[in-house]
């Protein structure tokens, strides 16, 4: 075999003849040694610098960046143009007594409790159909279904929601009187705009999260199954004592993913209603977009931010001590 | 007995699941119907059939969707192309040398999955408008190559890793230089996760809605999902023409993700996802 840089020792190499020059006295050899190595290290390694070099540069323009400066912008006054005055914590005060925002709060609350039940059941129950199929070709076909749903861009979806809750040619009024309710302003209507928005999800189920699950069940060791299939186990019972504490890890995952997403996510708010009428469907994250990009408070918008990170922080981090200790 | 009782089962399971890909597909249903509707027909109410069919809304619909759909296309293919790149490299450094300040600089990159669009949204335009990026086709692509790449390098390296020793040993010993390793061994045999990974930036990029709506201003470079926006302004009460607009909007990214499905599928039922 070759010798190659992996395989001879460090000594042999090139390199330790032409060290770096480490002019500093004082120093004992044995630190001395240490950075001699360290720099031969990166010098041997230097491909793996290279290679790191592209995804580096971009995540540090666009990801690290930005992040740094997304805090830092919320201690100034910052409101278009190029001035910037350092106000402190002007802006978290301002915040804290500021309405709107815990009106937005409130909004989301009702949206992140949707994402989190609702949005983890039903991607579940749905998963636990498909489970008892008895043929693998049915599975795979409604599988391949369900998954189809993403192929259609979500603002397509979104803006075809729109034209069903019109109030005068959209689907939902005629929909409805079949109920006997009276026709409605939806997406309009101060009662009925965030039901509204909430309800475009239907039937609300996730086709990532319904994969994970399914995957998740099929992992479940059959042995299991078939034990409990043989002590006379009914189908509930099974589901309640064997599959969701067998799954329990992508359920959680699943359930944060929910908490994450309704905190966070505009879209539909956005082109929906716009966090109208009045601020009945405004969410944090509309706040702060509206701040900055309609209002050009680019600093209050960024103070929007950080609090709204340390709230996600923290939400995850409770949900994420809560579910564990629901299962030792 | 148990053969009649089980056959009764599925059907009532194959019943509900039926129900519920009607209800998944709904929307999109009515989306195709309406698109064949001319105006009188939408005025009657969604369920109604149309009279006769409306090619015409989808010629009116054509030509003013398909430069928004060249631009997506682009910035799509562009955005993929620079992430398979860029964390291919990055994901094989990661998992093959173990080069000082390794560990620290992989958990500092997929530390980036846990930092939410929102806050870094506003800052990020102020970054681009300062460097003269705006109304550009870069200031979508690049963007979306840095997204990409966070959770393309998670996965590419455990796969990475995952590749037996051997298999390089013997191409080192023909003195391949590590490109030509990368190239040649790792890339072949990483194709089914390329693959997945291919997919989910290419739907990521079409669906991108907000930053592109940000960022560019200028009509002719807007991808699609945002142009059919300002479009669906243009036609304001002709809902004909406008549903066949998205549903021409939706066929790329249809065709690309069908072609791919499999690949999809199976990256995530692999059980790559666990607790």
């Amino acid at each position: 075999m070759l010798p190659t840089a992996e395989t001879l020792p460090l000594s042999a190499l090139p390199e330790a003849r032409v060290g770096p020059a480490c002019g500093k006295t004082g120093e004992s050899s044995h630190v001395h040694q240490y950075r001699i190595n360290v720099f031969r290290s990166m010098y041997r390694y230097k491909h793996a610098y290279l290679f790191l070099l592209p995804l580096l540069a971009l995540l540090g323009i666009f990801s690290y960046y930005p992040i740094v400066m997304a805090l830092k912008m919320s201690f100034y006054q910052w409101k278009g143009g190029n001035e910037a005055i350092f106000i402190g914590l002007d802006n978290f005060v301002a915040l804290f007594k500021d309405q709107t925002f815990y009106a937005s709060l409130k909004n989301a609350s009702w949206f992140i409790l949707f994402d989190c039940t609702v949005g983890v059941l039903m991607p579940l129950f749905i998963a636990e159909l498909l489970f008892h199929l008895k043929s693998a070709r049915a599975q795979y076909v409604f599988r391949t279904l369900f998954v189809a749903t993403i192929t259609v861009p979500t603002v397509i979806v979104i803006l075809v929601w729109v034209f069903l809750y019109n109030p005068v040619v959209g689907g939902m009024n005629s929909l409805v009187s079949l109920f006997g309710i009276s026709p409605q302003l939806w997406l309009g209507g101060t009662n009925t705009a965030l039901f509204s928005i909430i309800f475009s999800g239907f039937p609300f189920i996730n086709p990532i999260y319904l994969l994970i699950v399914f995957a998740a069940l099929q992992a479940i060791p059959k042995s299991l199954i078939e034990a409990s299939v043989m002590e006379g186990c009914g189908t509930w019972r099974r589901i309640r004592s064997i599959d969701i504490p067998m799954i329990a890890g992508q359920l959680k995952l699943i359930f944060i993913l929910g908490i994450l997403h309704g905190m966070q996510s505009f879209y539909k708010q956005l082109i929906m209603t716009n966090g109208g009428p009045g601020e009945e469907t405004l969410v944090p994250g509309l706040y702060m977009y509206q701040s900055g990009f309609t209002y050009n408070d680019f600093g209050y918008a960024s103070t929007i931010g950080f609090v709204m990170l340390i709230l996600m922080l923290a939400l995850t981090f409770v949900s994420n001590k809560l579910i564990k200790s629901g299962n030792e | 007995m148990a053969s009649r009782a089980s056959k009764k089962v599925s059907f009532v399971l194959i019943a509900l699941l039926s129900l519920f890909v009607l209800f998944s597909f709904f929307p999109l249903l009515i989306m195709v119907l309406t698109s064949f509707k001319s105006k009188m027909d939408v005025s009657l109410g969604v369920f109604h059939l149309p009279k006769a069919i409306q090619w015409d809304n989808y010629s009116r619909a054509f030509e003013t969707v398909v430069p928004f759909a060249w631009n997506s296309i682009l910035i799509a293919v562009c955005a993929v192309a620079g992430v398979l790149v860029a964390s291919s490299l990055a994901a094989y450094a990661f998992a093959r040398y173990k080069f000082p300040g390794r560990e620290i600089l992989y958990y500092l990159v997929i530390a980036l999955m846990m930092v939410p669009t929102v806050l870094v949204l506003i800052p990020m335009f102020k970054l681009v408008a300062a460097l003269g990026m705006l109304n550009s086709y870069a200031v979508v692509i690049l963007p979306q190559i840095a997204g990409g790449c966070i959770i393309a390098v998670f996965l590419l390296r455990s796969f990475f890793a995952g590749l037996p020793e051997d298999l390089f040993e013997s191409f080192r010993i023909d003195g391949a230089k590590e490109l030509r390793i990368l190239r040649s061994l790792v890339l072949p045999l990483s194709k089914p996760i390329l693959g997945t990974i291919a997919v989910l930036n290419f739907h990521s990029s079409w669906n991108d809605y907000i930053w592109p709506l940000v960022t560019i201003n200028d009509k002719a470079l807007k991808p699609i999902v945002t142009g059919i926006m300002s479009f669906s302004n243009d036609y304001a009460t002709d809902y004909g023409p406008m549903m066949a607009a998205y549903v021409l909007a939706s066929v790329p990214l249809i065709l690309v993700i069908s072609f791919a499905m499999k690949y999809f599928v199976d990256g995530l039922t692999s059980g790559a996802v666990k607790a």
